[in-house]
């Protein structure tokens, strides 16, 4: 269909194109609409901020508009291609430094299934520990669910936290939590735009069967130097961003840093006073131990933009983030040794990207890019025994494991608008990947004065699996405007991936499309293939360094979705947005451990731990939205159902029944209000509400088989050691719910402003289940022993202070 | 009474508003306990009395051991003929029969209005021969430990194995050890390195790799020994390291267990129940072969002998032992195919 676009009529049509950016600030607007009210015409910036719109040679009337800025209008005679530049300026008084974006639920795109959350929106939601996250905002979203208790994992319509993708200047982050998942990995003060495509998935987009979120940073002010300065609860960060050649080259650079660590110091310093007051070491223990232990987490963004000519721009985009939990105790033993026992384990991504934009014509636009994306985790234990006078021989053991992937990617994309009807979008891409799932060295230097009279020295790899895999991409795309009223997005997108002498291929068809039933009533459905050659071998719904991303093998094969919706979207003016959508996604070979399997500290092969099934999940969505005026928010309810069933031969989990996935929640509601009191003065507010978690429960119990009938007889409390667990996750949690407020508090100075924050998470301190456990201490209803619950997070208030200059 | 220190009120004010709340509580169970099912429970042996162990499942709450069951009638047939039981104790019948080799034994019992049936087969004992046993000191620190020898497998009979090795070290021998050499007080580490041959290999073998390596065990099948004498090598290295130069002494267990399939997989399927109620996992689901309740009824016979290694004379080899790595890291050098017990 694509090769009947009308080309031929080009030389009836000219071409308006250019860049849409802030007046103030030079940062380029992304969303922002172009239309030519005579033809009703129109165009939308790309992610560049660039637009293209062809008409035919005439005079057009050109209306520029963007959510938050003031519109302009152009009345230009069109004889030929014309570059137009064009600057909006905001219409937010106070909040200069926060991009807004363009509205969600729009009814006239023919994209559905995406959210936009803008930085604004973010940072009105009330936090926790003082800092704002993208992804825990995200998740007030319908159709997004958080995994347990304060976790920054997303659950994308049935889908599992491993089926997203985050993109970050369209380069792909494997491990997008920190602090085990509390927090996430994007510093909103480098982020621009976010927008989250939970189906309908454009073509140019792939590689996950759930979600995408592309994650767009900051290219920094081109005209002046500005930045902010905040300090939370347990973190504090900056950004800084300007000019280096005034409206030519501009940097932002945001770093961020837990102090957690602070908070641990003094329960050290307690704990090791206590430990040396006590009066009686135990003989075979140390006569005294002293630990040190700690943990912190940093990030930094970088981003350098160069603008050639108004036609062409270099970026640079630079992301780093670890974290990292050490220790150590100093043991003297009672012969006299110094001992030194230690830890540590780091984690975190590197990513950097390199991309061109240029526009070959005013037609099409076109940006090259090369890029590199790792995630690693090491972990070290070593034993260090010092030399003394009674033992002048030291001895070293150490052993360090790691994992992680790495990948190179060298990406072209094109934007083509060859009729005012048809914007094309497409491209390709190769990708060379490199995962290790497992790498183990050891070290030994060891000497043993009593027998042996000669050193033991051992350097050696006892593990090394790196397995390499080239992914090969393309897609081509068209947003097809065929009638005012029936708008349609459909494409291809084709991957392939060659791993192990083994190659996988894919060809997944992506449609889309919107009837505008009344200037503000649409209908919408679509339909996305999707496909998945990574997974994540991970052991609890906890983010921990030991989570693998391993590829897809000759035994594992990749994951594929097929998901349809369909939904109504209506704009109140003046009031609100209003979108209902349903959804069904069908979901194959979906990897499960074993019952009882776990990778943690098992020596199989990946492979042999986990079986491979089927999913499937539904739902509907219903969001209500009002992003302008005094008071915004939106609410968001989800009813869903997530199932899975494993029931292949050899691979059968749950006797082969379908079972509810872990984060299967029939409802799921989210309402977030934030209202300006003052201008000096906001306040917000969330309430949330889900369904308790799937979890797997033993109801039953009986006896082991013993070979010896006297065996029977040993009154061993619990011997009764056999449970019947009648089905995975036939449990459900009690209910989740929270509340949060917050406030925040602003003042202008003469060459700066503040803003002080306050909020309370869990204001009336509901005890949310985080995990359940049997206690044999505790008693229920007569029984000696109790089903517990934990809980990890009761009201916790927090405070943050950010100085904008 | 210990001085509070500012840093110290610094952390119990920063804790106390986690804690301040109660993190844990009882929650509430709020269905009704489940039925209760019967639970078989057999393990014929060769050369050993029959019995059945007959009970009925627990709530999951309740611990407590099972009461016998009121009314309930077990009828064991051996070789087709019917047998009753002539003794009951806290649940367990007992027959006057003492199973051999090679029998068909069928179970049907009843209590309460449910039914329980099962059948098995009495394997055959895997007796040992040629046993010979090696101890070669590589130091005080070190000790290499071999025993050979070899068993024979019965023809035409699908029969499965379980060759463990069990070393008492942590328990009795230790203390007694302790006692005896008192001038020892430091242990810094005691490892051990087990390794058994028949190789754990394709999908003939299953092992189930344990903390500390004081015990290990290994699953085959007879598919490529059937009828055929077999020779097994059992490799123990010793690692301790202490302050002083004393003999350790250490009680190795043997055992080579032949048995059904349906006990092969019960025995897998507890194993992976025992490591999988955790925070990380999975719980596991126990397999039985009990129509009409839960547990297990399949036949088992067994070989086992006990060495005490260090009364052992030692065997000077110039050439030296080969040293094996332990089990799990040669499992990793050389990935397995899963176990076909699995499917």
């Amino acid at each position: 269909m694509l090769l009947l676009l009308p080309v031929g009529l080009a030389a009836q049509n000219a071409t308006v194109s250019g860049t849409i950016t802030d007046a103030r600030t030079g940062e380029t607007l992304i969303g922002a609409t172009v239309l030519d009210t005579r033809s009703g015409k129109g165009a939308v910036t790309n992610v560049y901020g660039h637009y293209s719109l062809t008409v035919k040679r005439d005079s057009v009337d050109l209306k520029v508009t963007y959510v938050g800025y003031e519109p302009q209008f152009f009345n230009l005679r069109l004889d030929a291609n014309r570059e137009l530049n064009i600057k909006l300026s905001s219409s937010v008084t106070l909040n200069e430094v926060t991009i807004t974006a363009e509205r969600t639920g729009d009814v006239r795109s023919a994209q559905m299934s995406a959210n936009v959350m803008t930085v604004e929106k973010i940072k009105s939601v009330p936090v926790m520990f003082g800092e704002a996250d993208l992804i825990k905002a995200l998740q007030l979203m319908p159709g997004v669910q958080s995994g347990s208790e304060g976790n920054s994992g997303m659950y994308v319509r049935g889908g599992g936290p491993d089926e997203n993708l985050f993109l970050l200047d369209g380069v792909p982050l494997y491990n997008v939590t920190h602090m085990g998942g509390f927090f996430s990995t994007f510093n909103t003060d480098a982020v621009k735009n976010v927008t989250l495509y939970k189906g309908s998935f454009p073509a140019r987009f792939g590689g996950r069967l759930s979600a995408v979120l592309d994650v767009t940073q900051n290219n920094g002010n081109d005209k002046e130097l500005h930045g902010n300065l905040s300090v939370g609860l347990i973190s504090a960060k900056f950004n800084l961003e300007g000019p280096l050649v005034k409206e030519k080259t501009t940097f932002s650079l945001s770093a961020r840093r837990t102090y957690a660590e602070l908070f641990v110091i003094p329960a050290i310093m307690w704990l090791n006073d206590a430990t040396s007051e006590e009066e009686e070491p135990a003989p075979e223990l140390a006569q005294k131990a002293k630990f040190d232990a700690g943990y912190y987490f940093y990030d930094i963004n970088a981003k350098l933009t160069h603008k050639f000519s108004d036609k062409s721009r270099l970026y640079a985009s630079f992301y780093m983030g670890d974290d990292k939990i050490h220790g150590k105790v100093h043991t003297v033993t009672a012969l006299d040794e110094d001992i030194y026992l230690g830890f540590s384990t780091l984690w975190g991504n590197l990513v950097g990207a390199l991309r061109w934009n240029y526009e070959l014509s005013p037609k099409v636009f076109m940006n090259l890019s090369a890029s590199y994306t790792q995630y690693k985790n090491n972990i070290i234990g070593s034993v260090e025994k010092l030399a003394t006078p009674n033992d002048p021989n030291a001895s070293t053991v150490t052993g360090d494991y790691n994992s992680g992937i790495r990948e190179f990617t060298l990406r072209s994309d094109f934007d083509f608008t060859p009729t005012p009807e048809h914007i094309v979008k497409f491209g390709a891409s190769a990708t060379r990947h490199w995962f290790t799932p497992e790498v183990a060295n050891a070290s030994v230097n060891y000497f043993d004065s009593i027998q042996m009279n000669q050193p033991l020295q051992i350097d050696s790899s006892i593990i090394s699996s790196t397995v390499p895999a080239n992914e090969f991409v393309a897609y081509i795309e068209d947003d097809w405007a065929i009638t005012e009223a029936v708008k349609l997005n459909y494409g291809l997108h084709l991957s392939g991936f060659f791993v192990q002498n083994k190659f996988y291929h894919s060809i997944q068809p992506r449609l889309s499309g919107r009837v505008l039933i009344t200037p503000d009533l649409s209908f919408k459905a679509g339909y996305a293939r999707m496909t998945q050659y990574v997974h994540l071998l991970s052991t609890t719904s906890v983010t921990l360094p030991t989570d693998l991303w391993v590829p897809v093998t000759e035994k594992v094969e990749p994951m594929t979705s097929d998901q349809i919706a369909a939904g109504l979207s209506y704009s109140l003016s003046g009031i609100a947005d209003f979108s209902i959508e349903a959804y069904y996604k069908h979901m194959d070979n979906l990897i499960e451990y074993k019952d009882g399997a776990t990778f943690f500290g098992s020596s199989e092969n990946w492979e042999n731990l986990v079986y491979s099934g089927r999913g499937w999940s539904y739902g509907v969505e219903f969001l209500i939205q009002r992003e302008f005026g005094d008071l915004t928010g939106w609410i968001g309810y989800t009813w869903s159902r997530s199932m899975r069933q494993f029931d292949r031969e050899g691979q059968v989990i749950n006797g082969g029944n379908p079972f509810p996935a872990k984060y299967d929640r029939r409802h799921d509601l989210s309402i977030v209000l934030s209202y300006k009191v003052s201008p000096t003065i906001d306040l917000s507010a969330t309430w949330v509400f889900s369904t308790g978690n799937a979890a797997s429960l033993a109801t039953q119990s009986y006896p082991t088989a013993f070979e010896d009938p006297d065996d029977y007889d040993e009154d061993t409390p619990g011997r009764n050691s056999i449970s019947v667990v009648e089905g995975r996750n036939n449990y459900r949690m009690p209910n989740y719910h929270r509340l949060d407020i917050g406030a925040n508090f602003h003042r202008k100075f003469k060459r700066a402003r503040r803003t002080i924050s306050v909020s309370v998470y869990n204001v009336y301190n509901r005890q949310n289940p985080y995990m359940l456990y049997q206690s044999r201490t505790e008693s229920y209803n007569g029984y000696p022993s109790a089903l517990m619950q934990l809980s990890i997070f009761p009201v916790l208030p927090s405070f943050g202070y950010t100085l904008y200059f | 009474m210990k001085k509070i220190t500012h840093t110290g009120l610094i952390f119990l004010i920063f804790h106390f508003s986690f804690l301040f709340s109660s993190c844990e509580k009882i929650l509430d169970i709020e269905n009704e306990p489940a039925d209760a099912q019967l639970v078989v429970n057999a393990v014929p042996q060769a050369g050993k009395r029959a019995f059945v162990y007959f009970a009925h499942t627990r709530f999951f709450l309740d611990p407590s051991n099972n009461q016998p069951l009121d009314g309930a009638s077990v009828t064991l047939f051996v070789n087709g003929a019917p047998l009753s039981p002539d003794s009951v104790a806290n649940c367990k019948y007992f027959f006057p029969y003492t199973c051999t080799e090679g029998d068909t034994l069928s179970l049907q019992a009843s209590a309460g209005g449910l039914q329980a049936t099962a059948t098995t087969y009495v394997p055959y004992i895997p007796t040992f021969s040629n046993i010979q046993l090696y101890n070669q000191e590589l130091g005080h620190t070190f000790r290499y430990y071999q025993a050979e020898l070899d068993f024979q497998d019965h023809p035409g009979v699908d029969e499965y194995y379980n060759l463990r090795v069990m070393v008492r070290d942590s328990g009795i021998r230790f203390n007694e050890w302790k006692q005896e050499f008192d001038t020892v007080d430091t242990v810094r580490a005691t490892y051990y390195m087990l390794r058994a041959n028949p190789e754990i290999t394709g999908d003939a073998s299953y092992s189930i790799p344990m903390l500390g390596y004081l015990y290990t065990r290994n699953f085959f099948n007879d598919s490529q020994i059937d009828g055929r004498n077999y020779h097994a090598s059992i490799s123990i290295l010793h690692l301790i390291d202490t302050n002083e130069v004393q003999p350790f002494k250490h009680e190795y267990t043997v055992t080579l267990e032949s048995m059904t399939f349906a006990r092969l997989r019960y025995l897998i399927d507890v194993s992976r129940q025992g490591s999988s109620n955790s925070f990380f996992t999975e719980q596991g689901q126990v397999r039985g072969n009990v129509d009409g309740a839960l547990g297990i009824f399949a036949g088992s016979a067994k070989s086992e002998i006990t060495f005490w290694p260090d009364t052992l004379p030692v065997v000077t080899d110039p050439s030296g032992p080969t040293l094996l790595p332990p089990p799990a890291v040669q499992r990793l050098l050389a990935p397995q195919q899963p176990s076909k017990y699995e499917k």
